[in-house]
């Protein structure tokens, strides 16, 4: 009960911490409005994607550090495949990188579970083999994306009988973002899956000798991370109409969210909801400093040091919070 | 414990505003600029020189800088922020031609004039002032494959695979090229635009003994010329970018014969003043500057007093030695070095 | 006598063969050194020589003492990802310091972030129990922004390579690269610390299990925090030789040796998750993947290709060696 409330509390400061920036983003720039809110929105979509493909294996205990790779491979692809084709060849497009990105995803987990080599070495063994490959799709960034799949990020959301002013509020981008996680995380928990990539986080052994078997969960949350990231590189693609080979700075800061957002690495605690929302704290952070005019060579000072503060915060709590008797 | 978890925030917004720097009040306009590239000599360069130049115009109230190391992506966000800040002018150095076009449309709408620097954007509305990328490449290669005689085995030392100005001046190298039916290319690598690895191709590449009659670089120059010395190999015609370090091997080293094509990193520069004198009403006429690049070789009189004359070690090894373009930059190299810019 | 004996037990023979192996698990690693020469030198005869041993040596000490890093570290279930951060800061200083100021001077504080950042490491994973992980990403991204911020005030400076350095990183001494005088005492040093001394057990016992080695007395915070002073010291010094190596100062020197450091160390039989492990496996991992960047290097195909080959390499001699020495 009490872990409980530490977990929810932890996500309940994290929506504090985003509306105490909202609030002071207005105070910079009293003109940011809806406009601007749907560009956050839209910023946020590739990091969001990234953060949830690491969250789902953070909390099966593993980490995945082809993250970003990943999204650059299915960023290609998309991009090439949907390059000078029809509107409606993206129909078939967008599940089949959807496919390709779960079972890419898949071969890692059943990599690490038959070679029973540390997950962080497999997964930085397939970041360079996905780099690779993205390379050989596409040598130089290029390609193209359907127009329908670029509208579906672009302006917002229009609500039957919701008053235009609180509709402006509720960016396309962010409702593709919400339905996608949704739709991926609410059966995922409430299957007999969920549970398990829960346990096979918190104590293998003990997940084992209750019946749940380790292996299949592992290659599955491999799986469903490589779904996410695919959906990651999807909207790289819709948002800029091109792919390009290098990754992005997606892997260090999927990892940076994942632990801001309350998810152990280590495995068997957390949520989803924490850590995406601690991708809306970050990017609205770097919107602040932009607005700020802050030297750009400081910005990386302040944005290391709010993690390092957050995360030794959160460390702190977590010691001061254990029970009389636990080893300090 | 829910004190405990309001005071990060405010500890953060604290450290935020306190760092809010009192702009001067002399300028009129704010401009925002948008790079992708982190830690490089001559994006520093450029950096420094858009500074300089803000100071210089006299015109600039305060610089936006949002300077990182990301995508596409990040620079769509980076350019939506900018918009969000109400700058008069972005100026930005493309991650992609293609990819930010968005952002640039979204920026131009909002009455905001774009200019792109170093690369050209699809964006029909932005005004582009850039280094010839396609061209940098062929003039090193050609000369080069003259200097080779018409013949023999050339090593291609390339830039990071996957970039876009890696591939423009891949298109250049292969025209050169083409023009040469008897140069061949002993190997491709890609260096990524990072010294240490190339340094260590080219180390791998001379133990093999592959025999090779010239070196094209993509600006990692200055480690390939060290390498030739310390392992005493035969000099080779090499081709390099105008980076301080590298200059001053062209003047110094003995039997190196190579040639610095120049690729200015105050080309940022010049994307200020382009920017400023659209803000002033003074269009150009056409929508593209391109910024030919030069080549200065030590092999003849004319291009070692070239060379001696551009020659600058006090600046930093990685830093180009052209730190201002003629007509479009005003300010001084006091300026640029100590890159400031309005109010700092 | 013994050819007879084996032919007539062949079955055994291989079995006696995986068990002398396994009791000796640097032999299987410099068999698969020796197997990577040889491929060499049948793609490009005449490569292997006096010269090219002597840059091989050159390339894969920094990484091996980087590694050396990360053995340290991962032998208490940790990892220290700021090593590249660290090295090209202390790499950085040393050759814009060194023109104005005295040497001594200028190595002090060249070593003075190393030691700055180790320390915060060590409080944060020792005191404040923060991920090794994410602790050390944090500190690298603050020591990143802050050469930034250091590189602005020296461009007018200049750089200069000191000519010691220069002499340790490239020079040749009766054709042994000079490199090894620095190498070869911190070698035995490391290999020393962690067989000989109490520290050195301490390090093993607090990864083995670190609850017990917490009841048994170990002052675990102490150990740590030494831990990470050190590991950020041996790469501040790492820092040094490769600017003398490499002789241009960039703001990403050794940036990309963090990956490969890893990676030699697991390759070299040191476990993640701590408590197995030793440094002469990590040197053969660092000669292991020094070689291999060459063969790739030399080899005509594609970028795309040599990465796809290098990511399945390392993996696969990971998951073989794995195989080889748990069997015991």
């Amino acid at each position: 009960m009490t872990r409980f409330l530490r977990r929810q509390g932890w996500v309940a400061g994290l929506l504090a911490l985003l509306i105490f920036l909202f609030v002071v983003t207005k105070l910079i720039q009293p003109g940011y409005g809806s406009g601007d809110f749907g560009s956050l929105a839209r910023a946020v979509l590739p990091y969001a994607f990234a953060v949830a493909a690491q969250t789902v294996v953070v909390i099966a205990g593993g980490i995945d550090l082809s993250v970003a790779a990943m999204m650059a491979l299915t960023s290609v692809t998309a991009a090439s495949m949907m390059n000078g084709a029809s509107e409606e060849y993206a129909f078939f497009v967008v599940p089949f990188v959807l496919t390709m990105g779960l079972v890419l995803g898949a071969l890692n987990g059943f990599l690490i579970v038959v070679t029973r080599v540390p997950d962080i070495v497999v997964t930085l063994a397939t970041l360079f083999v996905l780099q690779g490959a993205a390379l050989l799709v596409l040598d130089a960034p290029g390609g193209g994306a359907a127009e329908w799949l670029k509208a579906t990020v672009v302006g917002t959301m229009p609500i039957p009988n919701v008053p235009d002013n609180i509709d402006a509020w509720v960016p396309k981008a962010l409702v593709l973002l919400v339905v996608c996680l949704f739709v991926i995380w609410i059966p995922l928990r409430r299957s007999r899956l969920g549970p398990s990539i829960y346990a096979i986080g918190s104590d293998e052994l003990a997940a084992f000798r209750s019946g749940v078997p380790v292996a299949r969960t592992r290659i599955v949350a491999y799986a469903l991370s490589g779904l996410f990231a695919a959906l990651g590189g999807l909207s790289l693609t819709i948002s800029t109409g091109i792919g390009a080979p290098i990754p992005g700075p997606y892997l260090l800061a999927s990892v940076a969210a994942v632990v801001l957002g309350g998810v152990a690495l280590g495995g068997g605690k957390g949520g989803l909801l924490g850590p995406i929302i601690a991708v809306f704290v970050l990017r609205l952070v770097r919107t602040d400093l932009t607005l700020l005019a802050i030297d750009p060579n400081v910005t990386a000072i302040i944005e290391g040091a709010i993690m390092v503060a957050v995360v030794m915060f959160g460390a702190f709590i977590t010691i001061r919070g254990r029970p009389a008797g636990a080893t300090p | 414990m829910k004190k405990y978890l309001t005071m990060a925030p405010l500890l953060a917004g604290a450290a935020l505003l306190a760092s809010v720097g009192v702009s001067s009040a002399e300028g009129k306009y704010t401009i925002g600029i948008s790079n992708t590239v982190q830690g490089n000599g001559w994006r520093e360069e450029m950096i420094c020189a858009m500074k300089a130049q803000a100071l210089a115009s006299g015109e600039v109230a305060k610089l936006n800088i949002a300077h990182r190391n990301t995508d596409a992506a990040g620079q769509l966000e980076d350019i939506r922020n900018l918009i969000s800040a109400k700058v008069n002018a972005i100026v930005v150095n493309p991650a992609d031609p293609a990819g930010i076009k968005a952002g640039l449309e979204e920026a131009t709408k909002a009455g905001i004039v774009v200019v792109a620097v170093d690369q050209a954007v699809t964006e029909p509305s932005a005004y582009i002032i850039s280094n010839n990328q396609e061209q940098y490449a062929y003039l090193g290669a050609k000369w080069l494959f003259q200097k080779m005689g018409g013949k023999g085995e050339v090593l291609y030392m390339r830039g990071a695979a996957g970039a876009s100005a890696d591939s423009d001046r891949d298109k250049g190298f292969k025209k050169a090229l083409a023009e040469f039916p008897d140069v061949k290319v002993a190997q491709e690598v890609f260096t990524g635009w990072q010294q240490d690895q190339a340094k260590q191709q080219i180390l791998s590449f001379l133990a093999t003994g592959t025999p090779i009659n010239g070196i094209w670089t993509s600006g990692i120059d200055n480690v390939i010329v060290d390498a030739l010395v310390e392992q005493q190999a035969p000099m080779v015609p090499v081709v390099g970018a105008d980076n301080a370090g590298f200059v001053g091997q062209l003047n110094t080293v003995k039997d190196l014969v190579g040639a610095a094509v120049t690729n200015p990193g105050s080309i940022g520069g010049a994307g200020v003043t382009l920017a400023l004198q659209i803000l002033d009403g003074k269009k150009p006429a056409q929508q593209t500057v391109l910024v030919e690049p030069q080549l200065w070789e030590n092999a003849t009189d004319a291009g070692k007093a070239k060379l001696k004359a551009a020659a600058d070690p006090s600046l930093s090894p990685e830093w180009p030695v052209s730190i201002s373009i003629p007509d479009w930059t005003t300010y001084t190299k006091d300026q640029i070095v100590a890159c400031k810019g309005p109010g700092e | 006598m013994s050819s007879s004996a084996t032919m007539s037990q062949p079955v055994s023979f291989g079995r006696r063969l995986k068990r002398f192996m396994a009791d000796r698990p640097l032999i299987p690693l410099i068999i698969l050194l020796v197997i990577l020469v040889v491929i060499l030198q049948a793609l490009r005869p005449g490569i292997v020589n006096e010269r090219w041993i002597a840059n091989t040596a050159k390339f894969a000490i920094p990484l091996a003492i980087l590694a050396g890093c990360q053995t340290m570290t991962m032998l208490t279930g940790g990892i220290d990802l700021s090593v590249g951060t660290v090295a090209t800061m202390s790499a950085f200083i040393m050759a814009t310091q060194i023109v104005n100021q005295d040497p001594a001077v200028a190595f002090v504080l060249a070593m003075l972030p190393a030691v700055l950042i180790g320390f915060v490491n060590g409080i944060g994973v020792g005191v404040f129990r923060v991920h090794p992980l994410i602790m050390t990403l944090g500190t690298s991204l603050i020591g990143t922004g802050f050469l930034q911020v250091y590189q602005r005030t020296v461009i007018a400076s200049g750089a200069r390579i000191p000519d010691f350095l220069n002499w340790l990183g490239t020079g040749l001494t009766y054709g042994f690269p000079n490199a090894l005088f620095l190498f070869v005492p911190v070698a035995v040093l490391i290999v020393f610390t962690l067989n000989r001394t109490g520290f050195g057990r301490l390090l093993y016992a607090v990864g083995d299990n670190e609850r017990a080695a917490r009841l048994s007395g170990v002052r675990y915070w102490q150990v740590i925090t030494s831990l990470y002073v050190i590991s950020s010291l041996l790469a501040g010094i790492t820092g040094l030789l490769y600017i003398g190596l490499i002789k241009a100062p960039s703001l990403s020197l050794a940036e990309p040796l963090v990956l490969p450091s890893v990676a030699a160390a697991v390759i070299g039989g040191t476990s993640i998750f701590g408590g197995r492990g030793g440094y002469t496996g990590t040197i053969v991992g660092a000669l292991i993947l020094t070689v291999l960047t060459t063969l790739l290097t030399i080899l005509h195909m594609p970028e795309g290709g040599r990465r796809i080959l290098f990511g399945f390499i390392v993996l696969f001699v990971t998951a073989a060696y794995l195989r080889i020495i748990e069997d015991r």
